[in-house]
């Protein structure tokens, strides 16, 4: 994909794009729009990337980021018109020392807006991740409905994972939840696997890959779908 | 307790100097005939709340000026022999008793402190209790009387250069609570403070320090209110608790400042082996309000259980929550935060688990659930989680909302009026949170919300 700077998605129509040098990007979509935003970085960025959505009445912004290397990404949302929908499926994965900083911002302005944004990763020996989603309700945005939910995983002992999820709403004409949790893999569910015959790298291989594994089924486009799981597993190869 | 807005004459406030100085910190020393120490200490803190600028986050408190509000005023008739309601001033005592502490003190309590302004007027603890060791007396007595142990653990918790309040405080905390209950020892019946401001511009600064000992367990409640001016008063006040290994404590309050009051609290548990630590509150009143009890784990298998309720009317910010740091293995909270906005109120959770990265097998959750009562009105949630061990189980949810129309409905089927559904409701949704509250403190938030229910249907 060439240079993402600012990018119009024309109204009533639909369009797929993969952004794997995840290049900064102003993308307005306008009035019925629909767009597939698939973010798959092949390598560290080296510095702070910046994707920001405007998105009109009745548009539609569906993404997907899959952040496997040291990252920087901040993502502002502004959900601007009438019944305009935002989807963000981001899966992170530190294996080694990255540092995987991620920020969204999503401002319900429009009313009768919704926003779904599931977020799952591990961080593992020495990684960190810091994930924080913010969410603005506006006093204009009456039903809303808005979704945030982060799970966690921690695999070294010199892992982190810090999460600050928030909510700014004001108005009462709304829907609005947010879950976070981070854990870690249970050794009763390690345990079951290998009295079934796996060896432990094979069991905990199996577990982290369906944990992850779950939101790359929203991403639409088949062989990018492929692509991505094969990046899993070959992350999860090097360490397991 | 019922709000007052009625206040009493206040002919000793023209005596009492307004704003901070060197010299109002030594005078309060000098009247107190305090040890060297604790001079030392108010030094300190006023050196460092000059130093420290105003937090960054948060309400804006750019309004409440320092320079206009009285730190040190006592009542002008001094209360010499304070374990005996007939030593108490006339007004005063009439004040306490139509909040009803004389008659809970005669039924259900083990003790009771009552502070008036800047100074205790009252302070009392049943002899079956004194007789095996329970220390609870006024901060100010028990700073002469057992003057080691105070000194031991006095600011030890909450360091005076913690925050630009807690220095504040160190500089000019007057009056509080200091109770101590010796190994073993299980106090059944509550004990419980009251504290109550009275002039315009008035500033409270209590310090309560409760050292609960080894296998000991009690219960404390404090509760607190002010007349309306609409001038500004201020409460910096600071609770510091220390719960020793298999000690259990808890602390119950119920703040009812009126909505001129600034309530800049700290609140803070050191929380040891296998000790469980319990905060239990209501945020009904003052302007704004910014406090997050805290609790640090430290020992092996400690718990801390936060439950709280915050309520936030016309002209009023609630910005409350809860920090738990697990600092040992195998330690676990549980956290629940119910809050409530109304005609323009604005709530706020702000809260932060941490979890030390040599803390193996802990695990906390967090609930905190907000309604939002009409359009006007606001609701935010900070819960930062920092997790750096890789046993942790760290959960945390929250959902926002408004009182839904078809369970309003579903209850007018059965009778109720559109205004009783509400209450019906919202009286539900806080009922985790009231249940624990002693039951008159209970009976009275339900009846707070009642009143404030009105009109918040259609």
């Amino acid at each position: 994909m060439a240079n993402m700077k600012k990018i119009i998605i024309k109204k009533n129509t639909k369009r797929t794009l993969v952004n794997k040098n995840l290049l900064d990007a102003e993308i307005v979509v306008e009035k019925g729009a629909n767009l597939h935003l698939i973010n798959l970085p092949t390598k560290k960025t080296g510095r702070p990337v910046k994707i920001n959505f405007h998105i009109q009445a009745g548009g539609v912004v569906r993404q997907f980021s899959a952040l496997l290397h040291s990252i920087d990404l901040s993502v502002q949302v502004e959900l601007l018109g009438d019944c305009s929908v935002f989807g963000h499926f981001m899966i992170y994965f530190g294996a080694h020392k990255e540092k995987i900083i991620f920020k969204s911002h999503t401002k319900h302005q429009g009313a009768q807006t919704m926003s779904r944004q599931f977020i799952c990763g591990l961080a593992g020996q020495k990684s960190i991740a810091d994930i924080s989603a913010k969410i603005d309700i506006s006093a204009q945005a009456d039903k809303t409905d808005a979704l945030l939910a982060h799970e966690g995983l921690l695999l070294g002992k010199q892992a982190r994972i810090n999460s600050l999820p928030g909510f700014s709403i004001h108005t009462n004409e709304v829907r609005a939840v947010h879950n976070s949790a981070i854990h870690y893999l249970k050794p009763q569910d390690l345990f079951y696997l290998q009295s079934r015959g796996l060896s432990l790298p094979q069991a905990q291989k199996l577990i982290i890959s369906g944990f992850l594994k779950k939101l790359v089924s929203y991403i639409q486009e088949e062989p990018t779908r492929q692509e991505t799981i094969n990046l899993i597993d070959h992350k999860l190869n090097k360490i397991l | 307790m019922p709000r007052l807005d009625k206040h009493n004459k206040a002919d000793y406030i023209k005596k009492a100097p307004r704003g901070l100085s060197e010299n109002l910190v030594r005078k309060i020393s000098q009247e107190k005939k305090e040890p060297a120490w604790i001079l030392k200490l108010r030094l300190a803190g006023l050196r460092s709340f000059y130093a420290t600028p105003l937090p960054g986050w948060g309400p804006d408190l750019s309004a409440l000026k320092f320079e206009e509000i009285i730190y040190y005023a006592a009542p002008d008739e001094i209360v010499e022999d304070n374990r005996s309601w007939k030593n108490v001033p006339k007004d005063i005592k009439k004040t306490f008793e139509a909040l009803g502490i004389p008659e809970a003190e005669k039924k259900v309590l083990a003790g009771v402190g009552a502070q008036y302004e800047s100074e205790t007027v009252y302070h009392r603890l049943k002899n079956k209790w004194e007789k095996l060791g329970v220390i609870f007396e006024d901060m100010d007595t028990a700073v002469q009387k057992h003057k080691k142990l105070v000194q031991k653990y006095f600011m030890k918790c909450v360091a005076p250069n913690d925050h630009k309040f807690s220095a504040l405080h160190a500089a000019v905390w007057s009056g509080g609570t200091f109770l101590y209950v010796p190994a073993g020892v299980k106090v059944q019946e509550p004990l419980q403070a009251y504290f109550r401001m009275n002039a315009k511009n008035m500033g409270q600064f209590e310090h309560t320090l409760i050292i609960i000992e080894e296998n000991a367990q009690a219960h404390y409640i404090e509760g607190c209110s002010a007349p309306k001016y609409g001038t500004h008063s201020l409460h910096a006040g600071c609770v510091e608790i220390f719960v020793k290994p298999r000690a259990r404590f808890r602390y119950s309050s119920v703040e009812n400042w009126s909505a001129d009051t600034y309530n800049l609290n700290t609140k803070r548990a050191l929380v040891e082996k296998d000790a469980r630590m319990e905060w239990v509150g209501g945020n009904m009143g003052s302007g704004v309000t910014m406090l997050y009890p805290s609790s640090i784990l430290r020992g092996q298998n400690a718990h801390a259980e936060h439950l709280g309720l915050a309520y936030a009317g016309r002209g009023q910010i609630q910005d409350t929550g809860a920090k738990v740091f697990h600092a040992a293995d195998n330690t676990t909270a549980n956290i629940v935060m119910k809050s409530i906005s109304k005609d323009g109120g604005d709530t706020v959770y702000r809260g932060l688990i941490e979890v030390a990265s040599r803390a193996k097998n802990v695990v906390t959750n967090v609930k905190c659930d907000a309604l939002i009562l009409d359009k006007h009105s606001h609701s935010h949630t900070i819960p930062k989680m920092r997790v750096a061990n890789p046993t942790a189980e760290v959960i945390h949810e929250a959902s926002v909302g408004k009182v839904d129309e078809e369970n309003v409905f579903y209850l007018q089927t059965r009778g109720l009026s559109a205004e009783e559904a509400a209450s019906l409701i919202v009286n539900g949704f806080i009922e985790p949170i009231v249940k624990e509250l002693p039951l008159e403190y209970a009976v009275e938030m339900n009846r707070l919300i009642e009143i404030n229910m009105e009109n918040s249907v259609g």
